[in-house]
């Protein structure tokens, strides 16, 4: 029990010290500073976990693994699984945004036409397209040559190894 | 946390996998989230029993086994909505898919045709009735505006002024 009560504890220190350094610096490169306070949390929960429980003898080793693990698990989940992923939608939830913008309009409503030209803050649904390319291009997954767009060797194989899983679930356009 | 509730734990979710996948294949359910929470809330009642009645767990692992049914479940959806519906991975399986890794722009950007996306996430709030659309004229349906309302908080709370 000790594992999980301290994993919890130290994702919540984690993401409490991320949200703090959020507001009280001008961030650019955002998922690397989370990057960091993650590895931080883990280094301290790794830690505060040896401090408590130091490694057993021969006998009770499984028993005090199985914790570790357990504990290094929820860690994991709750940081990345959950924080992260609420963070990942916050930023770039498409129809969340949309949501967000409907709210923001008088009184709460909007044509598509309209919704489509104020898509995130007005900037307008090409934005994303031109955004998400970047990101592609910036972190490695595609390369624009000319009148061409490529996908990397890494690109390629994230993308083949998608396509063998959707197939699984054959589900079209979704 | 003993290697018992573990295991036990794994195989609930291995069942839950191979019954999320035989029912997405079959019904192709519209509402994808909705669906897959019921069947997980379904497991997790069978489980609650067969963890307690068959493999006789007890106390912190008992609690434990179920939380980790629950947060495996929550890795696999993430996985499966990035699947479904990441603009960025249906990039990368488009150019995975065409000769030699490469597409012309127009075509790439034709197959990424924003409007037919945008179009078809207006149809998903729709269905789960956050949204309303009559006279051509989208609004919010209180549940919506609940979830715009909880989202800016969430927005602020990350200090997020623009989209990602």
């Amino acid at each position: 029990m000790t594992g999980f009560v301290l994993s919890i504890g130290w994702a919540l220190a984690a993401a409490i010290a991320t949200l703090v350094m959020l507001h009280l610096r001008r961030v650019t490169r955002r998922v690397r500073l989370m990057g960091w306070l993650g590895l931080l949390g883990l280094v301290g929960f790794v830690a505060h976990y040896l401090l408590i429980h130091p490694c057993p003898t021969q006998a009770l080793r499984v028993g005090w693994g199985l914790e570790f693990v357990n504990g290094l698990y929820f860690y994991l989940f709750g940081f990345i699984g959950v924080f992260l992923q609420i963070y990942g939608l916050a930023d770039r939830g498409f129809s969340l945004a949309m949501l967000t913008d409907l709210n923001r309009a008088h009184p709460r409503a909007m044509t598509r036409e309209a919704l489509k030209q104020t898509y995130a803050d007005g900037k307008g649904l090409t934005y994303v397209s031109h955004k998400r390319m970047h990101q592609l291009t910036h972190g490695g997954f595609i390369r624009t040559e000319g009148n061409t767009v490529r996908a990397t060797r890494l690109g390629a194989a994230i993308g083949r190894v998608c396509v063998a899983l959707r197939r699984l679930y054959v589900t079209g356009t979704r | 946390m003993g290697i018992q509730g573990l295991v036990w734990a794994v195989v609930a979710f291995l069942v839950y996998v191979v019954l999320h996948i035989a029912l997405v294949r079959t019904l192709r359910p519209k509402l994808y989230m909705t669906g897959s929470l019921r069947l997980l809330l379904a497991l997790l009642a069978c489980y609650a029993v067969v963890a307690w009645k068959v493999a006789h767990l007890r106390g912190f692992e008992y609690l434990n086994s179920l939380l980790l049914v629950a947060s495996l479940w929550v890795w696999y959806m993430e996985l499966t909505v990035h699947l479904l519906r990441s603009v960025s991975i249906g990039a990368m399986m488009a150019l995975a898919q065409s000769p030699g890794n490469t597409m012309t722009s127009q075509a790439f950007e034709q197959l990424h045709d924003l409007n037919r996306l945008f179009d078809h996430r207006i149809e998903s709030l729709i269905a789960n009735r956050y949204a309303i659309e009559t006279d051509r004229t989208l609004r919010l349906t209180p549940q919506g505006v609940a979830m715009a309302r909880l989202f800016t908080i969430i927005r602020r709370l990350f200090n997020l002024t623009t989209y990602g």
